[in-house]
């Protein structure tokens, strides 16, 4: 090798200039190869460029005719407002059209222009890769924003609009366009058409988009009362001004910040894992992203709604309670989308990861052999997120409750506990059988068909079957504890929110259910076990026999 | 350098790679010959890291494929039949996107890039952009990329592909310098005139089996010594035939054109300078002796039937 190849952390680039201005342009230029790459090839497109100008001159024309028009008949300061909003629909619009476009290009475009595999085969790893991409979307629609933000400070000559308002608008649309590229990337590593990946990319995000802008405006208009106004981007003022009141730091800032990063994150495994080859441990990005998610999410919403169960909205304690009861079923449902994804895992944990096993000391190798790469590894994997989730959400529920409530009260801290329970193990009931079958036929897509088969029998089919059955009301099923309306998780969720009211008294007929899920989940697991370690087995064999066999005939 | 042991790949039922076993030692040429379809580029895929092993070894410098993928991408540099180049880029931001990718140090990068775009012979281009370049300037551009890193091994899937003969002739030149310099090369093609002036030993794949490997004269004598050459004359023979008569090994002659002869033989060199010295003999002068195929052709027709999969 090379004395000159260094480590990929220190890959980088520098411009070929000299002097003071070439210092300071290899300080601002990325220093990423891939990102360098990215915005040289799309700072070069033609379409680009078109769409930059295009998109300025559509902006700028319809802002200024808005704005123009407004005035004649309202205030100089409603005019300034009008052209502020009707800016940021545009931009928002141009960057929900744009981000799925580029995200969706940036890989299929790769694999059809056969420019992929000498990618892959550098020493950037595809999470690099991934990243660097990302980064330049991010940039290049930046650019498109600051390319088309004269037009903003238009509003400024009528007035009525603050540079803090203006600045605010410019990172939510960003930040609203992140989820998008990521999206875009997610599927664009998984398909080989462009086509299709920017078909299927925007049929994903333009509603997304669409429905959050309306309902941004919806919220907008039901806040006039708090002092805000009309258009959809009425948080831009109402945000700064706001910001000693917790609802509105948890709805306005944590919550939207919180679900961006975890959309975008996710995509961006999806990608990643995407883009690694079949001999590697593909599922590790997304593992690292469930537990984050698993662990983080139910947190952050019971957080989230803590502030608005205090007072004036009634009893602390008791809202509090019933905000838990809507985090409940979180572990249950990331649970289930972290099995959809693991369920493609292999029986035979990939030579790569086996081999790197060897190389690694005690615990390590023990977690990796755990819970790594493999079937049965990553049906061990998705109960530890059902149990680290639960557990997180828990303890959590018992400080926030113990805060509220000026100390333990156990009868009022216990209801929302057990449909969490009943919940998060029927989804790993379901989650253990899509493993399972997996295992059985080898196929991936029946496992996946079982997983989603299962979960909707629980949520869906059962509760209707039983109620259409025996004409009983779900407020009966708890009344027989031999009922197979027990077996519907729901039925966890509607008796604790009884019980929190005060009009039921015992949740123990849940026990049963609850018991009886985690003894299928337990048999099911030992199916995945059995059938790994047979494939396992048989892999050993036959590659023992294979270089036996090579050993004899090789020249 | 290389080694497949028993190696089986399957796509969906169908077998593209049956028990493949063979090896090239190191700082050898060695040509990968089949038939379109025989499994070449999978077998190339499964060396560069670019697809899973499903059953056996491969391995490169020792190291398994499957088990240090990194590390075998460090050694061996791969130059697809099908690939494609970043357009709106010149070739000098090409090369140096992928030196930097690979690791290569900002200081260094540009005396590797330098280097390599000398080597390809490409080096005063530097400022063109990919867009406008010529195909047989991309397989330059490819072949200049696949080096960037010092790969101790080069697996090309055919190099000359789409080429002019111009180009391919250069094409031959530069994998004989890469040889020189040390470099195992490892390619497939289908011109098999142009292989066999190049490479040391063989390896000939149909329907996925292995039919032969190892160094090219013991390949082509496995095959067997007949063969035909083609004997020019300075003048036009009237009873060629008699003259070859009694010559043990010789098969038939046959009359090719006006003034040369297709005689086919069973027999090694001793039997050609037989041939030559008995149309001296007979008094016919002799222009030239060429084989009708070269030892590779020869080794091919013989090996394969030219049977898809």
């Amino acid at each position: 090798m090379s004395d000159t190849i260094e480590g990929p952390a220190a890959i980088a680039s520098a411009p070929p200039l000299g002097g003071l201005l070439d210092r300071l342009a290899a300080r601002v230029l990325p220093k990423d190869p891939i990102v360098l790459k990215e915005l040289r090839i799309a700072l070069r497109t033609p379409l680009f460029v078109r769409f930059l100008y295009l998109s300025t001159a559509l902006g700028g024309l319809v802002t200024l005719v808005a704005g123009a028009q407004t005035a004649l008949e309202t205030s100089p300061a409603d005019a300034g407002r009008l052209v502020f909003h009707a800016y940021f629909c545009i931009a928002l619009l141009a960057t929900s059209l744009a981000a799925p476009v580029f995200g969706a290009t940036s890989i299929a475009l790769e694999r059809e222009t056969l420019t992929l595999d000498s990618l892959l085969l550098t020493r950037l790893s595809a999470a690099r890769i991934v990243r660097g991409k990302f980064v330049a979307i991010a940039l290049s629609l930046a650019l498109l924003l600051v390319a088309s933000s004269p037009i903003a400070a238009v509003a400024f000559l009528f007035g009525g609009v603050g540079p803090l308002e203006i600045a605010l608008s410019f990172v939510a649309v960003l930040l609203a366009s992140l989820p998008a590229i990521a999206i875009g990337m997610a599927l664009s590593s998984r398909t080989a058409s462009t086509r299709v990946t920017l078909l299927g990319t925007l049929l994903v995000w333009l509603p997304v988009s669409t429905l959050g802008l309306l309902g941004l405006w919806a919220i907008g208009s039901d806040l006039r009362r708090l002092g805000t106004d009309d258009g959809p981007f009425w948080f831009a003022r109402y945000l700064p001004a706001h910001l000693d009141d917790p609802r509105v730091v948890a709805a306005l800032l944590v919550a939207p910040l919180f679900v961006i990063g975890m959309i975008t994150w996710f995509g961006l495994a999806i990608s990643t894992s995407g883009l690694l080859p079949a001999t590697h441990d593909r599922a590790r990005p997304f593992r690292r992203w469930l537990l984050a998610a698993s662990i983080v999410t139910p947190v952050v919403a019971l957080l989230c709604i803590w502030p608005f169960t205090r007072t004036p909205f009634g009893d602390g304690v008791e809202n509090l309670a019933e905000g838990m009861l809507a985090v409940t079923v979180l572990p249950a449902i990331l649970g289930l989308v972290g099995a959809f994804a693991l369920v493609a895992e292999p029986l035979v944990r990939p030579r790569v990861v086996q081999a790197a096993d060897r190389r690694r000391h005690g615990i390590v190798r023990a977690f990796s052999a755990t819970f790594g790469a493999g079937a049965a590894p990553a049906t061990r994997f998705l109960f530890v997120a059902f149990g680290l989730s639960a557990i997180s959400v828990t303890a959590v529920y018992a400080i926030v409750h113990a805060i509220a409530a000026g100390g333990v009260e156990l009868d009022a801290l216990l209801p929302p506990l057990v449909p969490l329970a009943v919940c998060t193990v029927s989804a790993a009931f379901a989650a253990s059988l899509g493993m399972a079958v997996r295992a059985t036929t080898q196929s991936p897509w029946l496992g996946r068909g079982a997983l989603v088969a299962v979960t909707v029998g629980l949520v869906l089919v059962l509760p209707v079957f039983w109620a259409l059955a025996t004409g009983d009301d779900p407020d009966d099923w708890m009344r027989d504890p031999m009922s197979l309306g027990l077996a519907w998780p729901g039925i966890s969720i509607v008796a604790a929110a009884d019980a929190i009211d005060g009009t039921r008294r015992s949740l123990a007929p849940l026990v049963v259910p609850f018991v009886s899920y985690i003894g299928l989940t337990a048999i099911l697991a030992l199916v995945t076990e059995r059938r790994a370690a047979k494939a396992t087995e048989a892999d050993r064999r036959q590659r023992a026999r294979v270089l036996a066999s090579a050993e004899h005939t090789s020249p | 350098m290389i080694r497949f042991e028993s190696v089986t790949h399957r796509f969906g039922p169908r077998a593209v790679l049956r028990s493949v076993s063979f090896h090239v030692p190191r700082g050898q040429v060695c040509g990968f010959v089949g038939p379109n379809g025989a499994g070449k580029t999978t077998a190339m895929r499964l060396l560069v890291t670019l697809l899973p092993v499903q059953e056996g070894r491969v391995s490169v410098g020792g190291i398994d494929v499957d088990e240090d993928p990194l590390e075998v991408r460090r050694l061996v540099g791969f130059m697809p039949d099908a690939f494609g180049v970043y357009e709106r880029v010149t070739i000098e931001e090409y090369l140096e996107f992928f030196a930097a990718s690979f690791g290569i140090t900002a200081a260094g990068r540009g005396r590797k890039v330098s280097e390599v775009m000398d080597l390809a012979r490409i080096g005063g281009l530097r400022d063109r952009m990919v867009s406008e370049l010529s195909k047989g300037m991309r397989q330059r551009l490819a072949l200049a990329r696949t080096m960037l890193h010092d790969p101790a091994l080069l697996v090309l899937d055919e190099p000359a592909n789409g080429l002019d003969p111009r180009a391919r002739l250069e094409m031959r030149d530069l994998i004989l310098e890469l040889q020189r310099i040390g470099k195992t090369i490892f390619l497939s093609s289908h011109i098999l005139t142009e292989l066999a002036d190049i490479v040391s030993s063989v390896v000939v794949l149909e329907r996925g089996v292995i039919q032969c490997s190892g160094a090219l004269a013991d390949v082509a004598a496995r095959a067997g010594n007949e063969r035909t050459v083609v004997v020019r004359l300075l003048r036009a023979p009237d009873a060629p035939d008699r003259a070859l008569a009694d010559l043990v090994g010789v098969r038939s002659v046959e009359l090719r054109g006006d003034r040369a002869l297709a005689i086919s033989l069973d027999g090694g060199d001793d039997l050609v300078a037989g041939v030559v010295e008995r149309l001296v003999h007979a008094g016919y002068g002799v222009v030239s002796v060429e084989p009708e195929r070269s030892d590779l052709e020869r080794v091919f027709l013989r090996m394969t039937q030219g049977e898809l999969q």
